[in-house]
């Protein structure tokens, strides 16, 4: 695009509020205050961050959901002007000298679970709007007509402008957005956007993509908030992109307490990872996609809408393959410091299809995802296949995983007969048909054909699929891979109890953010009886969610690890790193902790979520179920795949040899043993976390944790009595 | 059997593990010539960070 077509692009804004502010110093991790826009009235104000905030919330997605908590009722819809949109980095987000520390956590009501949505996400956005003056953004209210909403952090200015000429996707608003506000070359990576796209538009599965430029490429570069839909709340509120620019981002921005503490761990921990990384995991030069051969490997990669754990094709698209296709030696990091750096582009990509075909892009990826949900799960094993996927998901601002899982759930609803040609316009959505499921992507793009009805997400697409195809609604229940009204992340649960709890005990749904254990409880058999995975499910929920209160990505945590690590009392937990954490913090905002008092952080702002979905209609037992499929075999073909091996565990656990049985005799037996299994898990789970038998936090839980507000009090008060009434009613 | 072997038979390919033979951690250089004989306790931990 020429200067001359953003010019005009700029001409045809119309400012709708200004705010002007003085320009602060960060303060040991802080900035002490948040920004409030609202669209519907064209209020820009600051709000302060309390002391008590900082204290019981910490930041990151404490801060996000304690605002979230202010700014709505019980009742608000994610399409209500009071849904809010909340961005926070959190205290050590924007430290340069520790790798993975440029994260942001972003909040919403989600459209496709109704309640709390939190999605953690890299680029530059979170740490330039820190530095700009602000501990988070908080966006409520809807605009009349298309909106930017530009935050100047170094003329001290915030403005909501009308952009009727800016395109959607956002691989070109991206770009629009940096020729627009970099006055030169050097600008331009003072600048980051937040921006959705068409797919947004028209589904609810709608991410974020945060941007930073990439110095080496020239060029702009993005990651996704993917989970919950909050692309398609920013698209509802008609904004086309949120703009951030600060100038003189450098080492000690964040004002640390202790510089020389978080360099002495910043300085340990990279020497780790180059000494170390290219015989661990190689995230350096592959990134994620080193898991798609492991899990194929030990049966835990999503085949066929997670049918099967493995596929002979898988080598198509593994880690070596994206090593070829990536770019290597270039600094991949997605903020600044950053020496895991696994953001892995392939450069000079053409497109064969879409409103950009022709065009030849960056594509942002894939990570193991994107690679597991829109290949392995759909049958699909073409690179080429995938990178067409990842990009028009990233620029249409459609969550590749929810598009991956959703699509593998209607083309087994297909392929049982429950679809067909005339319902879906004419595509064959077999596995493995990526021509169709790539024209079901552009279809959500679009707004038009089945992918209008496909982008509603699989808890509608059950209903819908039971009441106008006739489908039959239990087996649509045990294979749509949704729980709480969001789709499954990309990893096979049947042979992990644990890891059963860890996706559907998760505060906002099957997001693998919360725990990952299934080597320690599946492969390494680490977790043998229901109290050993109970506790796993309490540390290492509580541990994994701490990252997202501070504004660090957890990849540095446990994708490289000391040499001496196995020596340790607990390498699981990776305790140098768990230490160096506990230094960074404490270097940073100067306030001293142990290791146990991050639990207790992130213990706090996990069960002021829970409670929060209680406000919202949630947060009870009944909301922790989880489809069969992600316990055991659906169908005759799932068991017979794996025969030996579920026979053997009637013989051995279930006390059931079988003999003479049928197959589906054997299978209604094992999924009665794994049923029953599930809800043990969950009551052992419940006790640790010092739940009632239904899921609600007691008072004295919210007591201990300081988090006994009044109104969260009451309402899970009400909420026990009324169980204890309901017993009492039923004898 | 060796260490090795047994891996192999395991299927177990991820490369950050950790072997322990009756207690005994053994290094990767000695998987080769590590026996592994009837009754042993064997423990593989694998430290992968998943997702």
């Amino acid at each position: 695009m020429s200067t001359k077509d953003i010019q005009e692009m700029r001409q045809a804004h119309e400012v709708q509020a200004e705010f002007d502010y003085e320009l602060g110093e960060v303060e040991k991790g802080y900035t002490n205050r948040t920004l409030y826009v609202n669209l519907s009235d064209n209020t820009i104000a600051s709000k302060p961050v309390t002391q008590q905030m900082k204290d019981i919330f910490t930041g990151g997605k404490g801060f996000g959901l304690w605002l979230l908590w202010n700014g709505v009722t019980g009742d608000t819809k994610w399409n209500d002007p009071e849904n809010e949109i909340v961005i926070s980095s959190g205290p050590i987000g924007g430290t340069t000298q520790y790798p993975g520390s440029g994260k942001s956590l972003v909040v919403s009501l989600s459209p496709t679970t109704h309640s709390v949505i939190d999605s953690n996400v890299g680029g530059h956005f979170g740490p330039l709007l820190k530095f700009a003056g602000w501990d988070a953004l908080e966006i409520q209210g809807k605009a009349e007509r298309d909106v930017i909403v530009f935050i100047d952090g170094n003329a001290g200015k915030v403005t909501i402008e009308e952009a009727p000429e800016e395109a959607v996707d956002t691989h070109l608003i991206g770009e629009q957005m940096m020729e627009m506000f970099a006055k030169t070359d050097r600008e331009k990576r003072d600048i980051s956007t937040v921006s959705a796209g068409s797919g947004a538009d028209h589904t609810l599965i709608g991410c974020l993509n945060f941007s930073w430029y990439d110095v080496r490429r020239k060029s702009v570069r993005f990651k996704q908030a993917g989970r919950g839909g909050i692309g398609t709340v920013l698209r509802d509120k008609k904004i086309k992109a949120l703009v951030v620019k600060y100038s003189g981002s450098k080492g000690v921005a964040n004002n640390p307490a202790d510089r020389g503490r978080i360099s002495r761990v910043g300085s340990k921990i990279n020497k780790e990872i180059r000494d170390y990384d290219a015989v661990q995991n190689k995230m350096r030069n592959v990134g994620t996609p080193y898991l798609v051969s492991i899990m194929n490997d030990y049966d835990l990669l999503p085949v066929h809408n997670f049918k099967f754990g493995s596929h002979p094709e898988a080598e198509k698209i593994a880690g070596d393959v994206w090593e070829k296709r990536f770019t290597q030696g270039l600094p991949d990091g997605c903020w600044l410091g950053c020496t895991m750096s696994c953001s892995h582009a392939v450069d000079g990509y053409e497109l064969r299809t879409g409103p950009y075909r022709g065009q030849v892009v960056i594509v942002d990826g894939p990570e193991y995802e994107t690679t597991a949900g829109c290949g392995s799960n759909c049958g699909i094993f073409d690179p080429d296949a995938l990178l067409e996927i990842n990009f028009y998901c990233d620029t249409y601002g459609i969550d590749t995983i929810s598009f991956g899982t959703l699509t593998a759930f209607v083309m087994e609803c297909y392929e049982a007969g429950i679809l067909n040609e005339e319902i879906t316009g004419g595509l064959e959505l077999s596995f493995g048909n990526a021509v169709a499921a790539i024209e079901l992507l552009h279809q959500m793009g679009r707004g038009e054909g089945f992918g209008l009805i496909a982008g509603q997400g699989i808890r509608r697409l059950k209903q819908i699929f039971a009441q106008e195809y006739g489908g039959d609604p239990q087996f649509m229940h045990d294979i749509g891979m949704e729980a709480k009204g969001l789709e499954y992340s990309e990893y096979v649960t049947k042979e992990s109890l644990a890891q059963q709890g860890g996706y559907g005990l998760a505060s906002k749904g099957p997001q693998h953010d919360e725990a990952w254990l299934i080597f320690m409880d599946m492969v390494n058999n680490q977790l043998p009886t229901f109290e050993d995975k109970a506790e796993a499910l309490h540390y290492f929920p509580m541990w994994r969610t701490w990252f997202g209160l501070c504004g660090l990505c957890k990849l540095p945590w446990n994708d490289i690890v000391p040499p001496d690590n196995a020596e340790t009392d607990e390498p699981p937990k990776i305790p140098e790193h768990v230490q160096n954490y506990v230094e960074l913090f404490s270097g940073v905002t100067g306030r001293e902790v142990t290791k146990e008092d991050l639990i207790t952080m992130s213990e706090t702002v996990y069960n002021f979520q829970r409670v929060f979905n209680l406000k919202m209609g949630f947060g009870t037992r009944e909301h922790d179920a989880i489809p069969y499929r992600s316990m055991g075999p659906v169908t005759v073909e799932e068991y017979e795949s794996r025969a030996e091996r579920y026979d053997k565990q009637l013989k051995e656990l279930v006390r059931d040899d079988a003999e003479g049985k049928t197959t589906e005799e054997k299978m209604a037996a094992l999924r009665a043993y794994r049923e029953e299994q599930y809800e043990k898990l969950i009551d052992a789970v419940y006790k640790r976390r010092g739940w009632t038998p239904n899921g609600i936090p007691t008072p004295e839980t919210l007591k201990r944790l300081h988090i006994d507000f009044p109104d969260m009090v009451e309402l899970v008060r009400r909420h026990i009595e009324q169980r204890q009434q309901e017993r009492d009613d039923t004898g | 059997m060796t260490v090795n072997s047994l891996l192999t038979i395991l299927k177990f390919t991820f490369p950050m593990i950790i072997v322990s033979v009756n207690g005994r951690v053994v290094p990767k250089s000695e998987y080769g010539p590590t026996r592994v004989e009837d009754n042993d306790e064997v423990k593989v931990i694998h430290l992968i960070a998943g997702g």
